[in-house]
């Protein structure tokens, strides 16, 4: 049944209305009142009445009355009167027509007029309301976006030399308004708006509602038009009933008035969006970079989708090591555009476009396949099996098909979970936190490692990292970068990794560039590294590498092996076979010597051998090219198996001084000249020192050391004490004291006798293996604790060949003098302190009754 | 007797009606409901109390009444009337009661001879 209009006769006569009724209820629901107080309660009844036919002159209340009643009620405003009237009143017509009425019919009723009346009336009424709704914004009254794109264009048309702007305001965080106060209050503040730019745009321009929470505007535009603006709109905001609220502007200014005006509109939009969030900035101006900023965005989109097909998008990796062993600990997979004409475009240009469209879902999908198919490569070619972390982005966990989606990409290519790390930022939680921590939950359940990314950067929150119950943290490395600056006691670094582990969370350092930041990592107890200190993320095939070399050590398969602690070879980059004779010979009984004959040959292998060969040292002969031992110097640096690895630079004669660029970037240099002795004692020295930056948790703090000798120092000593037992059974404990010498108090004094002291130790080093512990355990006393030691009486030997040594040394002083006394541990049960109880009772004897000698202890 | 009689014998212009309202059926009713407008008998009342504005407003209403209907004899009748009283001011104008006559002896016939349609 087709939808019956309404229509409300309106006459006191019955007959007549009967009449009416008849003429009208074919085509129409005939609704009656018989007056005109009646007809409005009729009328309220029905708001939905289409049209009114109205006797004018009636009892009780008359028609006009009753049409001025009407016409002031907004809802009824608009229903379309007919007025009928008598005699051919002129002046009946008139007054009606003036009160309101649409339009009159004379009695005697004449049916196919009337009827014909009513339904163009009703037509013409009905069009005119589709067209308001179509012009006009049902909520505020203003333009709807159609509408005023219409409008502009006419208003450009007719006043071609006018100079106009198009502003487009946004009101920031709406959806907030929305959600906290309610949608009608949201819809309230709409309105205000509406309102109030009408009142502020005025007869200058016009007014549109662009989307949910944007308005555009029009105005004629004096050339200060921003400073007024702000003016105008700081008056207005503190009429708003929500008036926190904040709304931005952005202007664009008309000069070319070719341009589609869709564009235009569209540029007022760039330049308030690029004030979005901006703290303090209301308005802006447009200027051409934001639409260069556009079309670039353009253009990335438009490509985007071809790009992703032809596998323009390529997967870099960055290693991350272990900083406990310096072991190769995993990868972070990183995306790169590598485009066939406009060569590799940075990711911080395409990533925010992508997030925004939505196309970063793709691109993720893609990164895992293609990381998922070469871990199963990789496990199929036997090389180690480390994990490879990729990114999750906001938008793949917002659908919320990610676990299958992983689950199912993963078992495709028989990939075990725990070797795809997912990093999560913490900024990804922050619209749905629920639907993240779930998310989480539920691929730590399948057997994921879920990492949360660039903690410390913008919005990080204790709490979150509790809440989101990751595995690991990854610490942004902007974060790392400021927290070394500040002195170490200035620096929340520490607890915050302190914090983690407490939590029982692994903590990596991302963007870790300098020396300086490693040390402070390790001294924060740091888990894991990653950064252009170590290794640039690289393409797969030179990670490929660094894999195969590591797959060359037998049982090397799930675990990750542990770096051997003590290192065997010396590489020496040296093209003259006599001093590879000469090193062969000094360190024979101590370390092999791997020879490369140029920096070239070594850069080569630099990432492959050198990676898992554990060298102690490099010596570099100055004599070979610059350039290329600089660049062996740098790769080193990056290299993070080799970054603990002192070099030496040797120089043919003293002449090569000049060579300040080389020296200075190593960590010695020596020259070739020396004795053997020397040598052998200076390269020991120098790989000691390197050691002491390595983490054997108490001897990279600066508290533990002994100034003058770098030997631990009393503290450090004790710290070190409890852990004998573990490693380097059996051992022995050296004491020994030097006495008759002046020697100083502190570090801040000098007496000759410091001299003496530094020597001795310098001796030490060269004649004590670098994984016993050296300790200067008073001003004159020296502890060496010795490792896997095989016979005693071998060290007795030694410490009898220290006191001679030390007395060559003193030749010229006949007071000076060095004792020892050596103990050996019994056995596994004997506690630490026993032991060292028994070499100070030796080392008293020796004072007292061979002084100058080396006495063993014997239970008496 | 057709409706058309019916209008000749009351003086009724059956042509012009049919050319507003085509449908003869609804002439019928329209002419049966006629028998139940209370125009007449509120200006024999009005006119019998003397209330001039009301028996201006029922000749008038009668009037209209009979012009929607096209019984032009009544209409004349009543047309009469009313413009006697249209301007009266309070005051019952002369003939007015003579008028009133000729309307009672019109509106009488239309009664009759409907009723006698009706009937048959």
């Amino acid at each position: 049944m087709a939808y019956r209009r309404k229509v409300l006769i309106v006459e006191d006569n019955d007959l007549n209305r009967e009449i009416l009724y008849e003429i009208l209820a074919d085509y129409y629901d005939v609704i009656q009142a018989c007056n005109g107080l009646e007809a409005l309660e009729m009328v309220q009844k029905n708001k939905d009445t289409a049209l009114i036919l109205l006797d004018v002159r009636m009892p009780v209340m008359d028609g006009l009355t009753f049409l001025d009643h009407i016409k002031a009620d907004q809802d009824l405003a608009n229903i379309p009167v007919i007025v009928i009237t008598q005699d051919n009143n002129e002046e009946d017509e008139l007054v009606a027509l003036d009160r309101g009425a649409v339009d009159f019919v004379p009695k005697p009723y004449r049916p196919q007029i009337i009827l014909h009346k009513v339904t163009a009336l009703i037509t013409l009424q009905e069009n005119a309301a589709m067209i308001n709704m179509l012009q006009s914004d049902r909520l505020t009254g203003l333009f709807t976006k159609e509408f005023f794109y219409e409008k502009l264009r006419e208003i450009l048309t007719n006043d071609p030399d006018g100079e106009y702007c198009v502003i487009c305001s946004n009101i920031e965080n709406f959806k907030l308004v929305n959600d906290f106060f309610g949608i009608n209050r949201g819809n309230e503040l709409l309105k205000e708006v509406g309102n109030l730019s009408q009142e502020i745009i005025g007869e200058n321009g016009f007014c549109g509602r662009y989307g949910a929470d944007r308005f555009i505007y029009v105005q004629k535009c004096p050339k200060d038009e921003k400073d007024r603006l702000d003016i105008a709109w700081n008056r207005v905001k503190k009429s708003l009933i929500l008036n926190k609220v904040v709304i931005r502007w952005g202007v664009y200014y008309i000069h070319d008035k070719s341009i589609p005006v869709e564009t235009m509109c569209d540029r007022a939009i760039l330049t308030v969006d690029s004030i979005k969030g901006k703290y303090l900035q209301y308005s802006a101006v447009y200027d051409d970079s934001l639409r260069e900023k556009l079309l670039k965005e353009q253009n990335i989109t438009s490509t985007m989708e071809d790009a992703l097909k032809n596998g323009e998008f390529t997967v870099y990796l960055q290693p991350q090591y272990n900083l406990n062993g310096n072991t190769l600990s995993g990868a972070e997979a990183l995306v790169r555009w590598i485009h066939p004409t406009k060569g590799m475009v940075p990711p911080f240009e395409f990533i925010p476009i992508f997030e925004k469209n939505g196309f970063v879902r793709k691109l993720d999908q893609y990164i895992w396949e293609q990381v998922c198919i070469k871990l199963a490569e990789w496990k199929k070619l036997g090389y180690p099996q480390i994990p490879v972390s990729v990114n999750v982005s906001r938008a793949d966990i917002f659908p919320g098909d990610l676990v299958e989606t992983i689950k199912a990409i993963t078992e495709r290519h028989g990939i075990d979970p725990k070797y795809l790390h997912l990093e999560i930022t913490e900024g990804s939680c922050a619209e749905n936190p629920k639907q993240v921590i779930d998310t989480i939950k539920d691929l730590r359940k399948l057997g994921f490692v879920v990492e949360m990314d660039d903690f410390g950067s913008g919005h990080s929150s204790l709490n979150m990292i509790s809440q989101l119950d990751v595995d690991t943290i990854k610490i942004d490395q902007g974060f790392v970068r400021d927290e070394v600056a500040k002195p170490a006691n200035q620096s929340i670094l520490s607890s915050i990794i302190n914090l983690a582990h407490h939590l029982g969370l692994e903590v990596v350092a991302e963007g870790v560039e300098t020396r300086e930041q490693v040390n402070r990592l390790l001294e924060y107890d740091c888990d894991f590294v990653q950064g252009y200190f170590f290794a640039k993320p690289m393409p797969i095939s030179d990670y490929e590498k660094i894999l195969a070399a590591m797959s060359g050590f037998e049982g090397l398969t799930e675990e990750k092996k542990p770096r051997e602690t003590h290192a065997k070879t010396i590489l020496l980059i040296d093209d003259d076979p006599n001093y590879l004779e000469v090193l062969k010979n000094a360190f024979k009984n101590d370390f092999d010597i791997l020879n490369v004959k140029s920096c070239k040959e070594a850069l080569e292998k630099i990432n492959v051998e050198f990676a898992q060969t554990s060298l102690s040292a490099v010596l570099l002969s100055a004599s070979l090219p610059r350039e290329e031992s600089l660049k062996f110097i740098a790769s080193t640096r990056q290299t993070a198996a080799m970054w603990y690895v002192p070099i030496m630079v040797t120089l043919n004669n003293l002449e090569c001084v000049n060579e300040t660029e080389l020296l200075s970037k190593a960590d010695d240099f020596l020259c070739k000249r020396h004795p053997v002795f020397d040598l052998k004692r200076r390269v020991i020295r120098m790989i000691d020192l390197a050691s002491y930056r390595r983490k054997e948790h108490f001897c990279d703090d600066d508290n533990n050391l002994d100034c003058l000798t770098s030997f631990l120092n009393r503290k450090g000593f004790e710290n070190v004490a409890g852990s004998i037992k573990e490693n380097g059974m059996p051992y022995a404990v050296c004491a020994f004291s030097i006495d008759g010498i002046e020697i100083s108090d502190s570090c801040h004094e000098h007496k000759d006798g410091d001299e003496i002291v530094a020597s001795f130790a310098g001796l030490l080093n060269g004649l004590i293996r670098r994984e016993d512990i050296k300790c200067r355990y008073s001003k004159n006393e020296i502890i060496i604790i010795l490792k896997n030691v095989e016979e005693i009486k071998h060290i007795k030997d030694k410490g009898e060949y220290i006191c001679r040594l030390f007395e060559e040394f003193t030749r010229g002083d006949t007071n000076a003098s060095c004792s020892c006394g050596v103990a050996a541990c019994p056995g596994a049960g004997t506690g630490f302190r026993e032991v060292f109880e028994m070499a100070d009772k030796a080392l008293y004897k020796a004072k007292f009754e061979h002084k100058g000698h080396c006495v063993v202890y014997e239970n008496d | 007797m057709d409706i058309k009689e019916v209008y000749e014998k009351i003086g009724g212009n059956y042509d012009t009606l049919t050319k507003r309202i085509p449908s003869a059926a609804l002439i019928v009713k329209f002419v049966g409901k006629f028998l139940n407008d209370g125009s007449f008998k509120s200006l024999v009342d009005a006119m019998e109390a003397g209330n001039v504005k009301e028996a201006f407003t029922a000749a008038h209403t009668l009037k209209g009444v009979c012009g929607n209907l096209s019984l032009d004899r009544l209409y004349n009748s009543a047309s009469t009337l009313t413009e006697m009283l249209r301007n009266a001011d309070g005051v019952m104008p002369e003939g007015a009661f003579d008028a009133l006559e000729v309307i009672k002896q019109d509106y009488q016939q239309c009664v009759d001879v409907i009723n006698q349609f009706l009937a048959a």
